[in-house]
């Protein structure tokens, strides 16, 4: 367990100028991005971790945790205003944000959304913060046969919960696992799959296939589907009444209970890999819409669906991080991008990461902690501002996001090879997403491969090949029937495709 | 509110439609069958080298996987899901932006990152059909000046 001297002296690492700076250009980068359709956090954090190279560990990691919280309020930003979602998880907002902004109270709107994005975020945060170190201590617990079983289990989860088919997902799992396995193997360091490209025998470069399916695969689906007109369009108006452009304390206080539920739900399904943020609104909006004494009210511009929603996706963010900083599992994309930024500073995220680094982990949720209070002012002061600087034609913002990508991967792994792999996966990337196959549970399986296959080489030595003496092993056996179960229950002729989650 | 009725000849194209997904959800999961089968029988015993001792070898988590692809190709064959085909425009387009960004890695790798990136911006932007010259000289210009400045002179790592 970790000492109240390193917790202080972890806090004491985060409240610095320079660590302010970051965090501050973090939230303010990730509101940006955000608010501009087409480029997302997700894209932003991507784009920024090889920048981050150059950095310690601290401000380069609160850095990308600044990109997605600012994220979330960005995101809500053209969602309000143009009924055009920023990120996914945006698009419920947008079903109260609009109608409220269409009827002159655009500012009211979007700073709802702000209040409680910033409220759901800092509920998850204050979860993660006191759960994840008691967690990390039972998860050190588990040895590599139960490690494997989790595993297991998590990629069943994933499979099914994200995406449109299990079967496609499975398949994208085991395409990202396929992947991850090029290289030496862990086991013999022998030579697997590097066909002479010695530049491959480290395996391929993460910042490269991130890059490469999240970044350019979506730019260059943008520029292809692209047609007409070139520029962006976002305006804010409605100079009206002031009571319609803010929001009273009297009309937050009435969200209270809205506000709490949302960061529940946005907690709860945060800390389940996979499920992700949009799920995490969609299903706070509709309990919210079922616990109102007028529903008919919601879908008009009621406060309290932009209440919902945002403080749900908003409270994924923080509970996000339970699974990666306890088990080393990432539960989102994001998530997955910050193990890699952790890979890239050398820490290897999971369970012993409280004890080797518990000093970084602290300093990280005091910058964590900071970013909230951040995006609350600079969202107040920036709104306006990313409003004029999001109207920025796509066609400059898609050609920088290309430089940016080329130039990132280079520097991070050293070389053209790498932004070549970068468009081999942009392209790998484009045909997966235009046949239905999750790049999420790619990506994910891809960050896991190399630690699946070590835990699978342990067990197996572990149990002297007899893979029968499981039954040792009740924890996994636990695990591996929830696997058989979840499996069961998403293969289920009943289960209609709707009610499977997009995220 | 009620969804909006179609009529027969929009069911007709729906229903079509429809099946082209199966179909086309058929031949992927034949597809990857078949690149788990090739992974098996003809890729790993060539790219996969066998070592004496440890737990597993080097091909066992690759085998497992590659058989794992043959039954979900299989599975997906058997059983198409819902697919989202597109437009086979934008496919062409896609594979236009991917040349286009293949040739100004290749000249990047002659002539270097300063000189070829602006030719290589202007490229993609007029292919997007921006013809306005203050983006396109931002876009060409004051991005590849921005880019040089942060990595050269600010974090002091060289360019490709």
């Amino acid at each position: 367990m970790v000492d109240l001297a390193t917790i202080l002296a972890g806090f004491s690492d985060a409240f610095t100028f320079w660590n302010l700076a970051f965090v501050i250009s973090g939230v303010a980068l990730g509101q940006l991005v955000a608010a501009i359709p087409g480029i997302g956090p997700v894209m932003a954090i991507a784009i920024a971790i090889p920048f981050t190279f150059a950095l310690d560990p601290l401000p380069a990691i609160a850095f990308l945790v600044g990109v997605a919280k600012g994220g979330t309020v960005g995101g809500a930003i053209p969602a309000i205003l143009i009924n055009t979602p920023g990120t996914p998880d945006s698009a419920a907002t947008a079903l109260d944000g609009h109608p409220l902004a269409r009827q002159g109270k655009p500012l009211k709107a979007t700073k709802m959304a702000l209040f409680s994005s910033v409220t759901g975020d800092t509920f998850s945060d204050i979860v993660l913060i006191t759960v994840s170190a008691p967690l990390a201590v039972l998860a050190l617990r588990m040895g590599p046969v139960e490690v494997f079983a989790l595993m297991v289990f998590a990629f069943a989860v994933i499979s099914g919960l994200v995406g449109k088919s299990l079967v496609k997902g499975a398949i994208a799992a085991a395409l990202g696992l396929l992947v991850s396995t090029i290289g030496a193997d862990p086991e013999n360091y022998s030579p697997r799959l590097i066909f002479g490209n010695f530049e491959l025998y480290d395996g391929l470069p993460l910042a490269s296939v991130a890059l490469g399916m999240l970044a350019i695969s979506e730019i260059l689906t943008r520029l292809a589907r692209h047609k007409g007109d070139v520029d962006a369009a976002i305006k804010l108006s409605g100079d009206g009444d002031p009571a319609d452009q803010r929001v009273s304390w009297a009309e937050y206080w009435s969200c209270r209970y809205t506000l709490l539920r949302g960061a529940v739900v946005g907690t709860l399904l945060g800390a389940t890999p996979g499920i992700g943020s949009t799920a995490a609104a969609f299903m706070s909006y509709s309990s919210a819409k079922a616990a109102s004494k007028d529903p008919e009210s919601f879908g008009k511009g009621n406060i309290h669906g932009i209440a919902a929603t945002e403080s749900a996706n908003s409270a994924v963010v923080g509970s996000n991080l339970i699974p990666l900083l306890t088990l080393g599992i990432p539960g989102s994309v994001s998530a997955a991008l910050i193990i890699s930024a952790f890979m890239i500073h050398g820490i290897q995220p999971g369970p012993l990461l409280f004890e080797t680094q518990g000093r970084l982990i602290y300093g990280l949720f005091g910058a964590m902690i900071m970013a909230n209070f951040l995006n609350l002012w600079i969202g107040q002061l920036g709104l306006r501002l990313w409003v004029k600087v999001v109207s920025a034609p796509q066609s400059f913002i898609y050609v920088s996001a290309i430089l940016l990508c080329i130039v990132g991967v280079s520097i991070s792994e050293g070389g053209l090879f790498s932004v070549v792999v970068m468009l081999i996966f942009a392209a790998l990337g484009y045909v997966m997403t235009r046949y239905g196959f999750s790049i999420v549970i790619f990506i994910i399986a891809f960050f896991l491969g190399p630690r699946f296959e070590i835990s699978l080489a342990q067990s197996t030595a572990l149990m002297s090949g007899d893979w029968s003496r499981i039954v040792e092993y009740p924890i996994a056996i636990v695990l591996l029937a929830l696997s058989g179960l979840t499996l069961f229950y998403f293969l289920r002729p009943s289960r209609a495709s709707s009610s499977r989650r997009a995220t | 509110m009620k969804p909006r009725s179609a009529c027969p000849s929009e069911q007709s194209a729906l229903v079509l439609q429809a099946n082209m997904t199966f179909q086309t959800d058929r031949i992927v999961g034949l597809i990857v069958a078949t690149l788990g089968l090739m992974l098996l029988f003809v890729i790993f015993p060539i790219a996969i080298e066998d070592v004496e001792g440890g737990s597993i070898q080097p091909d066992t988590l690759p085998n497992a996987v590659a058989g794992f692809l043959v039954i979900c190709g299989v599975l997906l064959a058997l059983k198409p899901g819902e697919s989202c085909a597109r437009d086979p425009q934008e496919l062409m387009m896609v594979l236009l932006y991917i040349v286009v960004m293949a040739l100004g890695l290749f000249a990047m790798s002659r002539f270097g990152f300063v000189i070829v990136s602006p030719v290589l911006a202007l490229a993609i932007m007029l292919l997007f059909g921006e013809r306005r010259p203050f983006w396109l000289a931002l876009g060409c210009v004051g991005m590849p000046a921005i880019i040089w400045l942060l990595v050269v002179q600010i974090l002091e790592r060289p360019l490709p």
